[in-house]
């Protein structure tokens, strides 16, 4: 596979389709990120196209200081969170929102009481995220969804690593608190 | 180690994040302490939770899609291009406070990254009650507002070409970055200090 620095700089020569290979590439990362920030199918597709579009933008200048994805990740953090503060308030969840929009639903074989305490528990557990602070949540969604290091996630979310261990800690614990039913 | 060092310890325990030695003395801990314990078994149940929501993914026809409408999104801002793409970011009420502080932490923290002072003010910004004057003034400073605010006069006093070149790179941390790196100590501790005033 091409590494995304070659594309970067074939896009930077003028080869446009270079960057619909790093949208393909990135673009199920970057919604369900844009997802789990704002918990709404319409919302987050938005703002996952926004994040590519100054993307787009922003790659004529990008001078690989971070890998691009980390990049792309620091624009999406920073439009949901704008957006989030935007909003004032993320809505509740509800149980029947846990699986709408982009969400896969894999086919259950559990009981019709088992499949409403998992749903119940989703909608706790989506509650408990949207609960948290924008950036305790982005360090937390960051690494618990993404899969991101701390010395990548403190690139993202612009602080240092330390701070991102201490995010995360807090974070746990405040939905560990929220979720004290389900712990 | 004592139990609340212990404690405060855990949640890296659990990610594997220790060194071996600190590992290995909270390993031996937690067999001995049904307290540490428990609060470990807490930790590691909440973690665990969240592999409980679903996986997001695009199907197959929204990925197309996704990508149709970025194209098409692109080409419409080609067409129309009314501002430069930073005013678009920018305009007015659309900008919380929020992004405008990110700008001013990211700024103190690369002024000064191992300065103790400048990390508390990057976190007091976050507290200030003057919070959304931060807001303010960068909407203020970019829309060519000539009573900014006091990092207005800040920006202004490094120089036109340096905030012609804030203009052009606002978007991009990477390139704010640089921009600091090209500054003077004279000029990184004026600025902090009317960051500073700001607040």
């Amino acid at each position: 596979m091409v590494e995304d620095n070659e594309l970067v700089s074939r896009f930077q020569n003028g080869e446009e389709n270079c960057f619909d290979e790093l949208v393909e590439r990135y673009q199920n990362k970057i919604y369900s990120l844009a997802y789990r920030m704002v918990h709404h199918h319409q919302d987050a597709w938005d703002l996952a196209q926004d994040t590519f579009i100054r993307a787009y933008q922003g790659l004529p200048k990008f001078k690989r200081k971070s890998s691009f994805y980390t990049w792309l990740y620091q624009i999406c953090v920073n439009l949901c969170i704008n957006f989030s503060k935007k909003s004032a308030r993320l809505p509740t969840i509800s149980q029947e929102q846990i699986g709408e929009g982009g969400v896969m639903n894999l086919p259950s074989r559990n009981t019709p009481e088992k499949d409403l305490k998992q749903k119940k528990l989703q909608a706790a557990l989506q509650s408990a995220i949207n609960q948290l602070p924008e950036q305790q949540r982005a360090v937390f969604l960051l690494r618990q969804y993404q899969g991101l290091k701390n010395d990548q996630i403190a690139k993202v979310v612009g602080c240092s690593t330390g701070a991102v261990k201490a995010n995360y800690f807090h974070a746990i614990r405040k939905l560990r608190n929220l979720l004290q039913e389900w712990v | 180690m004592n139990c609340k060092k212990i404690q405060a310890k855990l949640l890296e325990y659990l990610t594997g994040e220790l060194s071996e030695a600190q590992h290995r003395s909270i390993a031996l801990h937690l067999k001995d302490c049904p307290q540490c314990q428990k609060e470990f078994e807490g930790l590691k149940r909440t973690v665990n939770l969240f592999d409980q929501l679903p996986n997001i993914e695009l199907s197959f026809e929204q990925q197309h899609q996704f990508l149709l409408e970025v194209r098409s999104k692109l080409r419409r801002q080609a067409q129309t291009k009314p501002y430069p793409f930073w005013r678009i970011w920018l305009l007015p009420r659309l900008v919380p406070a929020l992004a405008a502080a990110s700008i001013l932490i990211f700024l103190i923290t690369q002024l000064k990254p191992s300065d103790s002072k400048s990390m508390k003010l990057a976190s007091e910004i976050f507290t200030s009650p003057n919070f959304s004057l931060s807001g303010e003034f960068v909407l203020n400073y970019f829309e060519g507002n000539s009573n900014g605010t006091a990092l207005n006069s800040a920006l202004a006093s490094l120089g036109q070409n340096f905030i012609d070149e804030i203009e052009d790179y606002l978007i991009n941390q990477q390139d704010i970055e640089d921009l600091v790196d090209g500054l003077t100590e004279n000029e990184k501790t004026e600025l902090v200090q009317k960051i500073e005033q700001m607040l």
